[in-house]
């Protein structure tokens, strides 16, 4: 259930959650025969936590359904992951779960940051005129599990949430996982197809597998706090290093809704962690630095306390035969740049396409090595800029530490140096090197624009009745061939050609200028997609469900783009070594 | 080619630097200054060292 990993999780209970109620959930035993659930699952998906919840609710836009397995009877208690992406509202956009996100969280783009009593860093993340979506969305975990749970109600066709069943063995065969599981004290066999494993950073189902994380864990530790109060201040990440109030801590502030606010602050050396997330311990931090921010004066109270450590670990693959990692299951990334929960989302809104056409039977098993393939050089590359916010947040040595003080002491005075203070938060990954990218003869000719393994950047179009329509939310589930200013001859061979696909393509046509024409849908007149995309009249763009670029050209050839999209569903036989086989591990 | 002193370069040469200081352990404080000659003689500006030199003095506040 943990997005965040709390290591020792000595959590206060919660007496208030500012409004929030907490449903518990029935713990149901399914119908057994001889200790057996009767009925085999296509897909069963261990951890009912916001990966696990995504990860059915993208399954079911494929009409592929599942069973979530939850230890708990309820959604998480704690704020937990605080910070969600862009990225990851258009993943929720795709899932048809935004509405009540855009309603409840609270949008911000930008932070400040503080040494001792001086500003010394304001930044603002990549925002502007072309974007529908925050940058940076602040909500307690504990509404992002609900509403996806709420979601869940409504494909009850295609989902079942099973509550308070925890995962005691896992075994694979060749054509399916047999999982133990217990419920109030009955324990019982169940079988699936396939096996997601987002049951957190403990997983079980890694344990069972026998698999191990590698990386690096942090000595660096953090206290993270949810305070009741209302400051009244606006949203964005709030940092101190050294502050008067806490000298040698490094704070961390953030905005939730509900009037609660998330600290997050740094243990020193020889400090126990355990000791430390009691209230008597907590409190006197919390209350010197509100009196630092002058706002002591403020009613407020505690309503939860955890700890965290920095790790980056990861599995070294995350398909193993019928079982499939994601989310804190299969890899940890420093929590600074919040790429932890985000990276969870973008897991499983990569894998399920991917897993549906392998159901489906339209892909070979050995498309979902590209999961693994394009997911593990995420991890890498979050663990790349999440290493340096954790080496500057919580250096990792004496030089690391002295070299933080001299940068923090310049910082005011000198601007060039602000750039090391950046927190470097989370971004869309490109998979430059994904084997399901073709890169076509026309690829040098694009100076700029979203190259293979890029997610579409966001474009406001004009749709044919004249409203606003941003690229990101045209998308549907499966494969989209986008054209810039084709004409009227090439549409309808895009369109001849998409009907006939081996598997189902959409098209989506953007004119220069907007028209009368009833088949065109979409117009550019402020010349900006033709501008971001390098888009002269004619180009072609192929797009994955998960709206990820894998080819391009300046003009449609049918036999390309029918070769790309084999390579990119798997069904061109590059990689047919897999296909029909699953490797069991012993 | 002669790199470009980016944002990404700095942030490079600042983990190595980080790296370089850590290894040196107790003898951080003549790393730094062979440093600090090294780099000097590579500005090869009297100017520019002396401002550096000014900048770099610590406020009572920052000892």
């Amino acid at each position: 259930m943990d997005a965040v990993t709390p290591e020792t999780m000595q959590e206060t209970k919660p007496e208030i959650m500012q409004g929030f109620v907490f449903h518990e959930h029935p713990a149901v035993v399914p119908p057994l025969v001889d200790g057996r659930e009767t009925k085999r699952h296509k897909v069963m998906i261990a951890g009912g936590g916001p990966v696990g919840l995504a990860a059915a609710l993208a399954l079911a836009k494929y009409g592929i359904p599942s069973v979530v397995i939850e230890a708990d009877t309820t959604v998480c208690k704690g704020s937990r992951a605080t910070c969600l992406s862009r990225r990851t509202f258009e993943i929720f956009d795709r899932l048809g779960v935004l509405d009540p996100f855009l309603e409840k969280g609270l949008g911000w783009t930008s932070g400040r940051s503080f040494h001792r009593g001086e500003e010394i860093l304001r930044f603002d993340m990549p925002h502007n005129s072309d974007q529908r979506l925050w940058p940076m969305t602040n909500l307690q975990q504990y509404y992002v599990e609900q509403f996806l749970v709420d979601a869940i109600d409504r494909h009850r066709d295609l989902i079942e949430v099973r509550w308070g069943a925890s995962v005691e063995s896992v075994t694979q065969h060749q054509d399916g996982v047999r999982l133990t599981l217990q419920t109030n004290g009955t324990s019982y066999a169940a079988e699936c197809d396939w096996l997601i494993a987002s049951d957190g950073a403990r997983s079980k189902v890694r344990q069972e597998l026998g698999l191990r994380l590698n990386g690096t864990a942090y000595e660096g530790r953090y206290i993270i706090v949810d305070v009741g109060v209302d400051l009244g201040w606006p949203t964005g990440r709030l940092a101190w290093f050294d502050p008067p109030s806490n000298p040698g801590r490094t704070m961390l502030m953030h905005r939730q809704p509900d009037n609660v606010w998330r600290l997050d602050y740094q243990l020193h050396p020889g400090e126990d962690a355990e000791a430390m997330t009691k209230p008597e311990q907590v409190i006197p931090v919390v209350k010197a630095h509100f009196k630092m921010l002058g706002v002591d004066d403020k009613p407020w109270h505690l309503i939860w306390s955890s700890t965290y450590r920095a790790s980056a670990l990861s599995l070294d693959e995350y398909v193993h035969g019928r079982v499939m990692f994601a989310g804190d299951a299969a890899h940890l990334v420093p929590i600074f740049g919040v790429r932890g929960l985000n990276s969870g989302f973008d897991d499983v809104f990569n894998l399920a396409w991917k897993l549906a056409g392998v159901i489906e039977g339209t892909s070979p098993t050995s498309l979902l090595d590209s999961y693994s393939h394009e997911r593990h050089f995420a991890w890498r590359t979050n663990i790349m800029h999440a290493m340096k916010s954790t080496e500057f947040m919580a250096p990792p040595s004496s030089g690391f530490r002295l070299m933080r003080d001299a940068v923090l002491s310049l910082a005011g005075k000198h601007p060039k140096l602000r750039s090391l203070i950046n927190p470097r938060q989370t971004s869309v990954i490109h998979y430059a090197d994904s084997p399901l990218n073709t890169y076509s003869a026309d690829e040098a000719s694009f100076a700029r624009g979203p190259a293979p393994g890029e997610a579409l950047p966001e474009i406001k179009l004009i749709d044919r009745d004249g409203n606003e329509a941003c690229i990101t939310a045209q998308l549907l589930d499966g494969f989209t061939l986008l054209s810039f200013g084709v004409d009227g001859k090439t549409q309808g061979a895009m369109a001849a050609w998409a009907a006939t696909a081996v598997i189902p393509v959409a098209t989506i046509a953007v004119r220069a200028t907007a028209t009368t024409d009833s088949k065109t849908a979409l117009s550019d007149p402020s010349g900006r997609f033709a501008e971001v995309y390098d888009a002269a009249p004619q180009a072609i763009f192929l797009v994955r469900p998960d709206g990820h670029v894998c080819a391009r050209w300046r003009s449609f050839d049918a036999d390309a783009v029918a070769a790309a999209l084999a390579k990119a569903s798997g069904a061109d036989g590059s990689k047919q070594s897999r296909a029909g086989t699953i490797k069991v591990a012993s | 080619m002669r790199e470009q002193w980016t944002d990404a370069a700095r942030d490079e040469i600042y983990t190595e630097l980080c790296g370089a200081l850590s290894d040196a352990g107790d003898r951080s404080e003549l790393f730094l200054s062979r440093l600090c000659l090294l780099l000097i003689e590579e500005l090869g500006s009297p100017q520019q060292v002396r401002q550096a030199l000014a900048n770099a003095v610590l406020e009572a506040a920052q000892a």
